[in-house]
C-alpha cells in the first residue's frame, strides 16, 4: 500500500493523516477517537460506504477481544487512511464543501474511566503493559475496590502521563481531533442524547441506506459517579486540561467522597478469569503473527517433505506440523 | 522417574502434569508464548506436549509398554474425583465458560437457563445434567465428560496409587512421592480457575440422581460414596456485572479460538512457498517497511 505525503504538510496534518479515515463514496472524513463510540461509528461508516467485509473476520490474527472490535482492522472496515491518498486528493478532502469532516467527543473524565476500565482493569491488549504495575488493583479483604483502584490510576496518570500516553486510549482528544489542522463540519458529543444518532442520520442521508447505530457495550457496568470522587476527577481534569480548553467541556461536579465500590468475591474471580483469558488471547495472537516469514515458510516445506518421505510418521498431527 | 500417569480431566490433571513434568525435568515454559493454541489460561498450556515434554505410552514399543504396565520398578498412578463434583467442574469449564474449542453442539444442547431474565447457574447446571443423561453419546465425544473408568481403565492398568484429589492431603502425598523419586522439591501449584461456586449450592437431589446414573460405572469401579443432596436449591443468578464479565470472557475466548484456528490453518508446503514468495517479492521491490502481520492474510 503506497503512503503519500499529506498535501498540507504541517505536523498537525501529518499526525491526523495517520489516524483519519476516509469514505470516498460517501465523501466523509472521520477522525476516530478511542473510547468515544469509535467502534459504533466505524461499523456505521463502513456499512454506509459499502466497504464492510465481515467474511474476513475468521481469518484475522489480531488480538481483538470481541468480534465487534475487528472493525478496527481495515480489511474488515475497508476504509482508507487519509495518508494513503495522493496530496491533491487530501487537499480536496480537507477543503471541498462536498465533503463532510466529522469527529466525536466525550466528557474527558468519563472517557478516562472507560479507557482505564478497558485497558488497565480488564487488560485489553495494547501498549499499557507498564500501566498495570503503575496502577495496580486496590484490594479490600481480597476483593477489588473499583473506586480506590481508579483513584490510584488517576494518581499514576497524573504523575507519569508518558507511561500511559503510549496507548492512544489515554491521549487527550485535543491531540487526536486537531481542529487546528482540519475544519470539522461535525463535532459530535456522543455522551449527549442523540449524539450518535445524528451521525447515523448523516450516513443515512449520504448513503441512502438504513444505517442504525449498534451498541457495542463492553463495560462492566459500574456507574462513573460510583467510581470517581472529586479528588480523582480533579486529577483527571488536570491531565486532560487541553480537552477542556479546546472543546469547552463543562467541568462536571463529583461528590467529595464516594462509598467504595467493592466487587464481590465472585465478581473479583471473574475479573481474574477474564484477565487470564485476555493474556492467552494476546499470546496466541502474537504466536500466530510470528508464523509469517520466509524462515517459517522454509520450515513448513521441510516438515511437509519429511512427512511425505516418512509416510506420515513425522509431523502427523496438526500440532506437530504447526510447531 | 519411572512413573506412568493416566490423566483424568477435571481431577487435578493440570496440577499433576505440572508436578510430573517438573519432577521429570521436561517442563519447558519458554515455549508457552509461542503456542498458537488457545488454552483458558497460562497454566493450562501444560497440556501441550511441547510444554510438558512428557512421552505418551503410545510412543513406546509393545515390549516397553508391557514392562511399564507390569514392572514393580514403575509407579502407576491416576487421579479420581467425586463424579458429581467432577461433572460440575467439567460443565462450568467446558460449557458455561465456553472452554470447548472444537464444537458448539454441547453448548447449544446445554444452553444457559434464565430465571427472571438472568442467567441462573443452578437451573443451567440442572438442565445440563438432564441433557447429559438424555444425549450422553454426544457429550462423551469430549473426554471431560467421559466416566473416569473409561479414562483410567482400572481393568487394564494395575495402579499402585489412586489419588482421590478431593480428599485432603492426597495431592500432597503424590508430591512427596515425586519428590522422593526425582530428588527435586515438588510442590503442587494451586490453580484458581473456577468460578468458586460450591457444587452443593447448585446441585439438588434430582440433578445429583441424574449424574449418579450417568456415572454409575465410576461409583462401582472406585467406590465413591453416594453423597446426600438437598431436595431443592435456591436459584443462583448472576449479577448484572457478572453477566457482563461472563459475556466478555466468552467473546474473548471465541475470538482466541478463531485466531488459533486461523494460525493452525497456515501450515504445509504450499503455505511455506507462499511465505517465501512474499519475502522474495519484498526484497526484490526493496521494501523496507516493517511487516504488519495483522494487516496480512
Amino acid at each position: 500500500m503506497t503512503v503519500h505525503a499529506v498535501g498540507r504538510s504541517t505536523p498537525a496534518v501529518r499526525h491526523i493523516g495517520r489516524s483519519t479515515l476516509v469514505a470516498p463514496g460517501l465523501k466523509v472524513l472521520y477522525t476516530p477517537t478511542t473510547k468515544v463510540a469509535c467502534t459504533t461509528i466505524k461499523w456505521m461508516l463502513a456499512e454506509a460506504e459499502g466497504s464492510l467485509r465481515t467474511d474476513v473476520i475468521p481469518r484475522l490474527l489480531a488480538a481483538n477481544l470481541h468480534r465487534s472490535q475487528t472493525i478496527h482492522n481495515r480489511h474488515v472496515s475497508g476504509l482508507q487512511k487519509l495518508n494513503e491518498l495522493p496530496p491533491h486528493q487530501v487537499e480536496e478532502i480537507l477543503e471541498s464543501p462536498e465533503w463532510i469532516r466529522l469527529a466525536a467527543l466525550r466528557d474527558p473524565v468519563a472517557r478516562s474511566y472507560s479507557a482505564w476500565e478497558n485497558r488497565i482493569f480488564m487488560r485489553a491488549p495494547g501498549r499499557t503493559d507498564g500501566g498495570f504495575e503503575l496502577a495496580p488493583d486496590v484490594l479490600r479483604d481480597g476483593c477489588i475496590d473499583m473506586t480506590a483502584s481508579f483513584a490510584r490510576f488517576s494518581e499514576a496518570l497524573e504523575q507519569q502521563p508518558q507511561a500511559f500516553m503510549r496507548d492512544h486510549h489515554f491521549v487527550p482528544q485535543s491531540q487526536v481531533v486537531r481542529t487546528d489542522a482540519v475544519r470539522y463540519d461535525l463535532l459530535v458529543r456522543v455522551d449527549e442524547p442523540g449524539g450518535v444518532d445524528s451521525i447515523a442520520a448523516v450516513f443515512r442521508e449520504r448513503s441512502g441506506k438504513d444505517i442504525q447505530p449498534q451498541r457495542h457495550n463492553e463495560s462492566i457496568g459500574v456507574p462513573l459517579d460510583r467510581a470517581c470522587d472529586a479528588a480523582t476527577a480533579a486529577r483527571l481534569m488536570s491531565v486532560y486540561r487541553s480537552d477542556y480548553d479546546a472543546f469547552g467541556f463543562e467541568r462536571r461536579a463529583f461528590a467529595p467522597s464516594v462509598e467504595p465500590y467493592v466487587l464481590s468475591a465472585s465478581e473479583t474471580q471473574l475479573v481474574t478469569l477474564v484477565r487470564q483469558s485476555v493474556e492467552r488471547v494476546t499470546s496466541v495472537s502474537r504466536a500466530a503473527q510470528s508464523k509469517m516469514s520466509a524462515r517459517f515458510g522454509v520450515r513448513q516445506i521441510r516438515k511437509a517433505f519429511l512427512r511425505r518421505i516418512t509416510f506420515g510418521r513425522m509431523y502427523n498431527t496438526p500440532r506437530g506440523i504447526h510447531w | 522417574m519411572r512413573v506412568l500417569y493416566t490423566p483424568t480431566p477435571k481431577a487435578a490433571c493440570t496440577t499433576i502434569k505440572m508436578m510430573l513434568a517438573t519432577a521429570e525435568g521436561t517442563r519447558n515454559s519458554d515455549v508457552v508464548d509461542r503456542l498458537a493454541v488457545m488454552h483458558v489460561s497460562r497454566a493450562q498450556t501444560i497440556h501441550h506436549p511441547q510444554v510438558n515434554g512428557l512421552s505418551t505410552l503410545a510412543d513406546f514399543s509393545s515390549r516397553d509398554k508391557r514392562h511399564m504396565l507390569t514392572s514393580p520398578d514403575w509407579l502407576r498412578v491416576t487421579s479420581v474425583r467425586d463424579p458429581i463434583s467432577r461433572a460440575y467442574s467439567a460443565w462450568e469449564n467446558r460449557i458455561f465458560m465456553r472452554a470447548h474449542r472444537r464444537t458448539t453442539t454441547l453448548i447449544e444442547l446445554a444452553h444457559d437457563v434464565r430465571t427472571d431474565g438472568r442467567v441462573d447457574l443452578a437451573a443451567s447446571f440442572a438442565h445440563f445434567a438432564k441433557v447429559l443423561g438424555e444425549k450422553a453419546d454426544v457429550f462423551m465425544t469430549d473426554h471431560h465428560f467421559l466416566p473416569q473408568t473409561n479414562l483410567a481403565r482400572p481393568d487394564v492398568i494395575d495402579y499402585d496409587t489412586l489419588v482421590r484429589v478431593d480428599q485432603p492431603g492426597e495431592i500432597d502425598a503424590l508430591a512427596r512421592v515425586l519428590t522422593a523419586r526425582s530428588g527435586k522439591p515438588i510442590v503442587p501449584e494451586r490453580l484458581n480457575e473456577g468460578l468458586g461456586v460450591r457444587v452443593e449450592r447448585v446441585c439438588d437431589i434430582h440433578t445429583a440422581n441424574r449424574l449418579m446414573a450417568t456415572y454409575a460405572s465410576d461409583y462401582e469401579a472406585f467406590d465413591f460414596p453416594r453423597r446426600d443432596w438437598a431436595p431443592s436449591v435456591e436459584p443462583l443468578m448472576l449479577s448484572d456485572m457478572e453477566a457482563r464479565m461472563l459475556g466478555n470472557y466468552r467473546r474473548a475466548f471465541e475470538r482466541a479460538v478463531s485466531v488459533a484456528r486461523e494460525a493452525q490453518r497456515r501450515t504445509g508446503a504450499r503455505y511455506g512457498v507462499r511465505q517465501m514468495r512474499r519475502a522474495i517479492t519484498k526484497v526484490a521491490r526493496l521494501e523496507n517497511s516493517a511487516t504488519r502481520p495483522k494487516e496480512t492474510f
